[in-house]
């Protein structure tokens, strides 16, 4: 039970006139990489098919170390497992297991072929909140020379969706099926030590950090870590029309920049060293309804489009946001699905002339620095003081969390990390750029912190893999929802919330 | 002290407005600490005169009761499913809650918290607000008033955590600046040339400085525009100096025949650039490509065409109708007569690289006279021959071929192209725009 008569922190009290001590805040290490930066100059010619026959070579001897290892030497019934190419070297009756990549048919799910062939040309918004349904889903397993459909009840016991890559062991029945009995997949990829891209800063503070890091691991305890923390919002949803959550974006500002509260809070406050806003920025709502009244008038309109019904308040708040922030502390600003970039995936960064107070802080496109305030794609990749981080606007998760029949988001990101694929459903029904050379949604390292932005609600875990990995999921909920936003400690990787609450 | 209250007094009493912690602050220069402090001392001085003058606001933060949590607020809906499926699976962390609570809510708010580490006072208002979201009228205040003055010494002054790590360019006011040279440029070209001329005079070659021949360059254009009509051009200058200064600049870059074929327009600018012409090395390249009179049609059609689009509205709309076709006429007389002189600026410049890629180097003369340039040059050629096999095979050939300057140099060739196919797409575009023309006709209703 509180008492205000002892708050540490009571500014209920005459001017004391002393000196205010002047605040430094941290400095954050950070080195973004362009994993998921598309060129310039980009064609939309090719097929998609290529992007599942890249992922299924990039990941398919990292599964097939795990299952052969696994299953080696396995004798069922009196019949000794054998790994077989391709799908469609499955014999019935053989025991047998196979790598292939996971295809879900389900009735509510989109399907482009379907869309072809009535003759619609302009895909409809997906409305459902789910594509699972009881019946009438089928999991296949395919490769580039066939497919087959799996059935068993190892399947229902884990999270399967479209894209992702697996090891099935089991034996054809008579109905042309695959009887599972186990699967694998490709668990986590290798983990690059702290520090792996960028230095620590400067050599008096790398050799504090490095004994402080072993020691930690040595006694394994929980310190409650002095270094610097990292803030992550998602939905700050800044919006011309509503305004029912402007004063607690103020709050949040007011917080960030280290001018609420009292001196003692302001030094923790200090210590935030980065702020990375995991998408939806801007909010979409007020730009619906406007449409229908404009048809009447006939206005000025240049290629079709009336400049007059644009309403460019949003993004004007958060440039102002951003431009009042940013003096105190970096910024990374990955777009989200509301957001004004490209709707599929890998989203490029917003535009630097939506922010004409930020822009200033950006780098130059030519230059190869980085910018204090840094653009970046969804999904982002980059190092934030030593730890590698993967971060995502949510769209990828969102669109997971339809194929499965389940509410645990965070399994669902631990399901990710395990498929070493952060986009898995992309480009079925996650939209996404036809990729020729690489599919940049598979994880070739395992990142220390993976955030997923715009959730619902937040949730944390860490999840360890089989050579020591362990990382760090977090779903950053909304801010216009839910008011929160997340700390994350940069030595321990430790999570607090922060909620802002008007009443 | 004193300023401070007859600020508040002031502010809140007399005008009947809201004042926060960071408006004071900023208001009079003071570290928001002291600005919490002397709202409190403010508050409870005029409470103690006149109880309920003053209702504050006051900001709360520390960690609450975990079982206050699902307590009946707004958030209801959130904190219910957060008890459900979800954080089942998710680590307990820490919370900590910003609270923003009015005057009269302060015990209840104080009360749901385990433990409160900072409190202060975070606005006064004359009455007490209804809503708080109305604070953010305020804070909008301040906004505007810290991004007026953004010196990085003043947010140290007012408490923000200073950061000395920042990053900020400096960024040049490329769209301001732009149109303002145009205006001056005007009177700078009496002035400009004669001083260049005796540049020359004294170092012809390479004496020039970057800045100058920018300068040259804007020079005729400006002139040009000055000449086509005084009364217009007043608030024309502006756009159309604009405009040809960015062709005037393309145009200066790289040599001085560009400005030389403008030169007949004005005397003084000619003589500078008959100067300056030194300094270009292939003059006898240049003066054979005449203006092209085809390919400043082109030019014409395709901006014209390019207007015709960006006017092109809905429908035709009533008033761009009766100003637009005389500015038109107008602007076409006059753009006519720049677009020439920028033609003439711009086409050489345009043209120039690519002849020299081709057959630069690769080039013989044989004779040079009457204006006429013969000779040989080297050209790729594709064939195609049956081989032994039967088989037709296609190879490239270098070979030799002789032309005289007398053909238009290849890519004004492929500008009067253009001029002919660009010319019946734009009628094609009348008659049948049923076709392909307006790309709202494919998504109107059908």
């Amino acid at each position: 039970m509180a008492d205000l008569d002892n708050v540490p922190g009571n500014l209920l009290r005459k001017p004391s006139g002393k000196q205010e001590d002047e605040l430094e805040r941290a400095a954050s290490t950070y080195k973004p990489l362009h994993s998921f930066r598309l060129a310039k100059e980009k064609s939309y010619q090719q097929q998609f098919a290529d992007m599942y026959f890249l992922r299924l070579t990039k990941i398919r001897p990292a599964v097939e170390q795990i299952a052969s290892e696994a299953w080696a030497d396995t004798v069922i019934g009196g019949e000794e497992v054998k790994q077989v190419d391709r799908v469609l070297d499955i014999r019935q009756g053989e025991l047998c297991w196979v790598v292939g990549t996971v295809y879900m048919e389900m009735a509510l799910k989109p399907n482009i072929m379907e869309d072809v062939s009535k003759d619609r040309w302009i895909s409809a918004p997906t409305s459902t909140n789910k594509y699972w349904s009881e019946e009438g889903d089928a999991v296949t397993l395919e490769d580039e020379s066939g497919r087959i459909r799996l059935v068993g009840d190892a399947l229902r016991s884990v999270f399967l969706v479209t894209g992702c890559i697996i090891a099935v062991m089991g034996t054809e029945n008579a109905n042309g099926e695959l009887e599972v009995i186990d699967l694998k997949f490709p668990n986590l990829p290798p983990q690059p030590d702290r520090w792996a891209v960028s230095k620590p800063p400067g050599a008096n503070g790398a050799a504090k950090t490095k004994t402080k890091d072993e020691d930690e691991e040595m006694t394994g305890t929980q310190t409650k870590g002095s270094g610097g923390k990292i803030a992550i919002v998602s939905g700050l949803g800044f919006s011309g029309s509503d305004a029912s959550h402007a004063i607690e974006l103020n709050l949040l500002l007011e917080y960030l920049l280290g001018e609420a509260l009292d001196p003692s809070t302001q030094q923790e406050l200090s210590q935030i060293s980065r702020l990375i806003i995991a998408g939806n920025s801007i909010s979409l709502d007020e730009r619906k309804p406007e449409a229908e009244q404009q048809t009447e008038k006939k206005t000025n309109k240049k290629y079709g489009y009336d400049a007059s019904s644009y309403n460019a308040q949003p993004s004007q708040l958060l440039d102002e946001f951003l431009a009042t922030l940013l003096p105190t502390m970096p910024v990374t600003l990955l777009p989200g699905a509301q957001d004004p970039a490209n709707s599929s995936y890998p989203q490029q960064p917003i535009h630097a002339a939506m922010f004409p107070g930020a822009r200033a802080y950006t780098a130059l496109p030519t230059s190869n620095d980085v910018g204090w305030f840094d653009n970046v794609t969804n999904p982002w990749e980059g190092e934030v003081d030593g730890w590698r981080v993967l971060g995502t606007g949510g769209q990828n998760l969102d669109d997971v969390f339809k194929y499965v029949d389940s509410e645990d988001r965070l399994g669902m990101m631990e399901a990710m990390c395990r498929w070493r694929c952060c986009a898995p459903t992309a480009p079925d029904t996650l939209w996404a750029y036809p990729f020729q050379d690489d599919d940049p949604f598979v994880m070739k390292a395992c990142p220390h912190l993976y955030f997923v932005g715009c959730q619902p609600e937040f949730g944390t875990k860490v999840i360890v893999g089989p050579d020591a990995q362990s990382v760090r999921l977090i779903t950053v909920p909304s801010f216009n929802a839910t008011k929160e936003i997340v700390l994350v400690d940069s030595e321990t990787l430790d999570v607090t919330r922060v909620k802002i609450a008007v009443s | 002290m004193d300023e401070c209250r007859n600020y508040l007094a002031q502010q809140i009493l007399t005008e009947d407005k809201v004042v926060t912690y960071r408006l004071l602050s900023r208001a009079l220069k003071i570290h928001v600490n002291t600005a919490k402090e002397m709202l409190y001392e403010f508050h409870k001085w005029q409470n103690d005169k006149r109880p309920g003058t003053l209702h504050a606001t006051y900001l709360v933060y520390g960690t609450r009761r975990k079982t206050e949590e699902p307590d009946g607020d707004v958030e209801m809906t959130d904190s219910q499913s957060e008890s459900g499926f979800g954080t089942s699976f998710s680590d307990e962390v820490l919370i900590h809650t910003l609270t923003l609570a009015k005057e009269d809510q302060l015990q209840d708010v104080v009360q749901q918290y385990e433990q409160v580490t900072s409190i202060h006072v975070y606005s006064l208002a004359p009455h007490p607000l209804k809503d708080l979201q109305l604070l953010i009228d305020t804070a909008q205040a301040v906004t505007k008033m810290s991004m007026a003055d953004q010196s990085p010494s003043t947010g140290k002054a007012y408490g923000s955590i200073a950061n000395p790590g920042v990053r900020k360019r400096e960024r040049k006011a490329g769209v301001t600046k732009a149109a303002a040279p145009a205006t001056q440029a005007a009177p700078a070209v009496k002035v400009e040339p004669k001083p260049q001329v005796k540049q020359e005079a004294k170092q012809p070659i390479k004496e020039e400085t970057n800045a100058v021949p920018a300068k040259e360059g804007k020079a005729p254009a400006t002139t040009a525009a000055k000449k086509s009509s005084a009364a217009p051009s007043l608030k024309r200058q502006g756009s159309s100096g604009g405009i040809s200064q960015m062709f005037a600049k393309a145009a200066a870059k790289p040599r001085a025949p560009a400005s030389k074929t403008t030169s007949t327009t004005s005397s003084a600018a000619a003589e500078a650039s008959a100067a300056l012409s030194d300094e270009g090395e292939d003059d006898s390249e240049m003066p054979d490509v005449k203006p092209d009179p085809e390919a400043g049609k082109a030019r014409k059609s395709r901006q014209a065409e390019l207007r015709r689009m960006m006017e092109e509205s809905e429908d035709e709309e009533p008033e761009s109708k009766p100003d637009t076709p005389v500015e038109d006429s107008m602007e076409g007389e006059e753009s006519e007569k720049e677009e020439e002189q920028e033609e003439q600026e711009e086409e050489p410049v345009a043209v120039e690289p690519e002849p020299k890629a081709e057959d630069g180097p690769a080039e013989i003369i044989s004779s040079t006279g009457d204006g006429r340039k013969r000779g040989r040059r080297r050209v790729t050629k594709k064939k195609q021959i049956m081989d032994d096999q039967g088989y037709l095979v296609t190879i490239q050939e270098q070979g030799w071929e002789s032309f005289s300057e007398d053909e238009a140099p290849p890519p004004v060739k492929a500008k009067v192209e253009k001029v002919e196919k660009s010319a019946p797409a734009a009628k094609g575009k009348k008659t049948g725009a049923k076709g392909q023309g307006n790309i709202m006709s494919f998504f109107s209703k059908k």
